[in-house]
C-alpha cells in the first residue's frame, strides 16, 4: 500500500487572496480521496493525521518504504526547481500564527484577525492581517483565481495583549515552518512552502507537532491593486505553469488530481542536483 | 529587556522587548493652566506665542497637526457597548487612536483603562484594518495644531487643542524636544532647566497662568527609559484626559474624555 500527495496552491496578495480550503490526499490502493478543510477545527485534522501516521509506520516496516521516501522528497525537488526558476536564495520561514476571533456580541458581524510573529528574524517581528470576503459574481467566476481584499500592518510586539483587551479571543494557533523564494517576474512574486504545526499546550512552539504529516502548503503571492489584479493573476498563472511537472495549481474549491509526472520529475530533479536540496 | 506588564500565562508576551517601531528623541509635553477665573482664549494663545518668539535665536520652522480619534466598541446592532456591559465582560471598549504630524507612516492606539493599560504602535494602514473589522466606531476626534520652532538644541511645538472648529479651542499645549540625547534620565535635568527658563519668561511677560507637566505614567504601560514615539503617544493621551479633567468645573466643554477612560482602580 502506498499513498501520494496532492499539493494545492494558494495565491495571495494585498488584494488578491486565495485561502486554502482543502488538502487532498489519495490512497492509491483504494482509489479513495480524502479531503479535509484546513479552516475547520484542527481536531478533525488531528484524527486524520493519526491515520496517516499509522500508514507511515506500516510503510517503514514494508519493503515499499523506499518508494514512500521518494514521495516525501517531492518537497526537496520543488525546492530545487524553485531555486532554478527564481535565481535567488531561499528564505527560511518560521511563523507563529494566532487566529483571533471577536468575542460574543462584539461588532456588527463576527470578525477574525490573524497575528503573525516572524520567528525567522533575529528579533521577532509582528504583523496583523485581516482578509475580507471573496469577490463574487459572473466576473469572479470566470477568473482562475479567488480575489479578496487583504490588509496587513506591522505592529509592536504587544499586539496580542491589545486585541485581547479590545475583545478578541484566541481561536487557534499554528506554527508554520518551511521556506520561501521572493523574486521578480513581471510582478514581485513570493512562493512559500510550509507545513502547519500545532502546539500541544498554549504557545508551546518548542513542542509543536505537524498538523498534517507529510503534507505541505504551497502558496504563491503577488501584490496587486484593485485595478490591475487581472494582469497580476495572469503573471502568477504564467509562473505556475513552470511548476506543472510537480504541481497542479487551481482555484480553491476546485480539486486537483495527482500529477502523474510528479514522481518522475522529482527523481529527475534530485538526480540532476546530486540528491541534495539547497 | 522584558516589558514590565506581561500576562503570567502567556510566554509570547515576553518574546522580544517592547521596542518602538519608531525611534525618536525625548519630548516633554506641557499643558497651559490658565489663571484661576480666566479662560483659554485666542488672545492668551497669542500672548504665549509672542513670548516664545521673543527668544533671541528662535526660528519658526513650520506648522503641525496631530489627530486623536476616540474609538468605541459596538455590538451587533451597531450601538456603542455600554460601560456596564464592558465592565462585566472585562472589555477595553474605549481607546484612542493617535496620528502624529511628524510620523505619518505610523499610528498609535492607547488603551488608558486601568486593567488594560496598553500602547500599540502600528503601520498607518491599521486604520483601514480596524474599520474593516466592523467592531469599532469613531465616536469623536480631537486635534492638536500649532507652530513649530527651533531654539538651539531644542525643538518646540506650541498649539491648541480643539474638537471641530480651530477657533473654538479649549487647551494650549507646549512640547519640548531635546535633540542631542535619547536617554530620558539624562535629559530630565536639562529639560527641567529649560522649562524653568520658559516659566520665568512667561512670568516676566505677565502671561496669565503657567505651564504644568503632563504626567503620563510610562512605567504603568510597560515602557522603558529610552524614549520612543510611544512615550509621545502616552503624553498626548494623558494631556487629553488632563484637559478634560481641568474643564470639569461645571463648564460646558468639548473634550468629553470622561473619567471612565481612566478610572482609578
Amino acid at each position: 500500500m502506498m499513498f501520494d500527495l496532492s499539493f494545492l496552491n494558494m495565491c495571495s496578495s494585498r488584494v488578491l487572496e486565495f485561502d486554502l480550503d482543502i488538502i487532498q490526499c489519495v490512497d492509491e490502493s483504494k482509489l479513495k480521496w480524502t479531503s479535509f478543510h484546513l479552516t475547520d477545527k484542527w481536531s478533525a485534522l488531528c484524527k486524520e493525521s493519526l491515520r496517516l501516521s499509522r500508514i507511515s509506520e506500516f510503510l517503514l516496516l514494508n519493503p515499499l518504504y523506499i518508494i514512500r521516501i521518494m514521495h516525501m522528497l517531492h518537497v526537496e525537488a520543488l525546492q530545487i526547481l524553485l531555486q532554478g526558476l527564481c535565481g535567488v536564495p531561499k528564505d527560511r520561514v518560521r511563523v507563529h500564527e494566532f487566529c483571533l476571533k471577536s468575542g460574543p456580541n462584539l461588532g456588527v458581524v463576527p470578525s477574525e484577525v490573524r497575528l503573525l510573529c516572524d520567528l525567522a528574524q533575529p528579533t521577532p517581528t509582528w504583523t496583523v492581517r485581516h482578509a475580507g470576503g471573496a469577490m463574487r459574481g459572473a466576473g469572479a467566476e470566470q477568473l482562475s483565481v479567488l480575489v479578496r481584499s487583504v490588509v496587513e500592518s506591522k505592529v509592536s510586539n504587544n499586539a496580542l495583549r491589545f486585541f485581547y483587551a479590545v475583545g478578541y479571543k484566541l481561536d487557534h494557533e499554528l506554527l508554520k515552518i518551511g521556506f520561501a523564494f521572493r523574486f521578480q517576474r513581471v510582478v514581485p512574486i513570493t512562493v512559500t512552502v510550509t507545513s502547519a504545526n500545532r502546539m500541544p499546550r498554549l504557545h508551546a512552539i518548542d513542542d509543536a507537532v505537524p498538523l498534517t504529516p507529510g503534507i505541505q502548503l504551497v502558496e504563491i503571492t503577488a501584490p496587486a491593486a484593485g485595478d490591475n489584479y487581472n494582469e497580476v493573476a495572469a503573471a502568477v498563472s504564467s509562473f505556475c505553469e513552470y511548476l506543472v511537472p510537480l504541481l497542479h495549481l487551481s482555484k480553491p474549491g476546485v480539486s486537483t488530481g495527482i500529477v502523474p509526472t510528479a514522481a518522475a520529475a522529482a527523481s529527475s530533479l534530485l538526480s540532476n542536483s546530486g540528491g541534495k536540496a539547497i | 529587556m522584558v516589558p514590565k506588564k506581561t500576562s503570567p500565562t502567556s510566554p509570547v508576551a515576553i518574546r522580544g522587548t517592547q521596542e518602538s517601531l519608531t525611534m525618536v528623541l525625548p519630548r516633554r509635553l506641557m499643558n497651559w493652566l490658565p489663571k484661576y477665573g480666566s479662560e483659554i482664549t485666542n488672545p492668551l494663545l497669542a500672548e504665549v506665542i509672542l513670548c516664545l518668539e521673543g527668544f533671541g535665536s528662535i526660528t519658526k520652522v513650520g506648522n503641525w497637526l496631530h489627530r486623536i480619534t476616540i474609538y468605541r466598541a459596538i455590538d451587533r446592532k451597531g450601538a456603542y457597548v455600554s460601560d456596564a456591559s464592558a465592565s462585566s465582560r472585562n472589555l477595553g471598549h474605549k481607546f484612542l487612536g493617535i496620528a502624529f504630524h511628524d510620523h505619518p507612516s505610523v499610528y498609535f492606539f492607547v488603551i488608558p483603562l486601568p486593567r488594560h493599560l496598553t500602547v500599540l504602535e502600528a503601520d498607518a494602514n491599521i486604520q483601514i484594518l480596524m474599520s474593516q473589522l466592523g467592531s469599532f466606531k469613531h465616536s469623536s476626534v480631537r486635534y492638536f495644531q500649532g507652530f513649530q520652532y527651533r531654539l538651539g538644541d531644542f525643538q518646540l511645538k506650541v498649539g491648541k487643542c480643539f474638537r471641530s472648529a480651530p477657533e473654538n479651542f479649549r487647551g494650549i499645549v507646549l512640547e519640548i524636544e531635546y535633540l542631542p540625547l535619547s536617554s530620558m534620565e539624562v535629559c530630565r535635568p536639562i529639560m527641567k532647566e529649560f522649562f524653568g527658563i520658559l516659566q520665568e519668561e512667561f512670568s516676566k511677560m505677565s502671561v496669565p497662568g503657567h505651564l504644568i507637566n503632563i504626567e503620563a505614567h510610562f512605567e504603568r504601560f510597560g515602557l522603558q527609559d529610552y524614549y520612543t514615539a510611544q512615550h509621545t503617544a502616552l503624553q498626548y493621551s494623558a494631556c487629553l484626559f488632563q484637559l478634560g479633567v481641568a474643564l470639569r468645573g461645571g463648564k460646558k466643554h468639548d473634550l468629553i474624555i470622561s473619567d471612565c477612560l481612566l478610572r482609578r482602580s
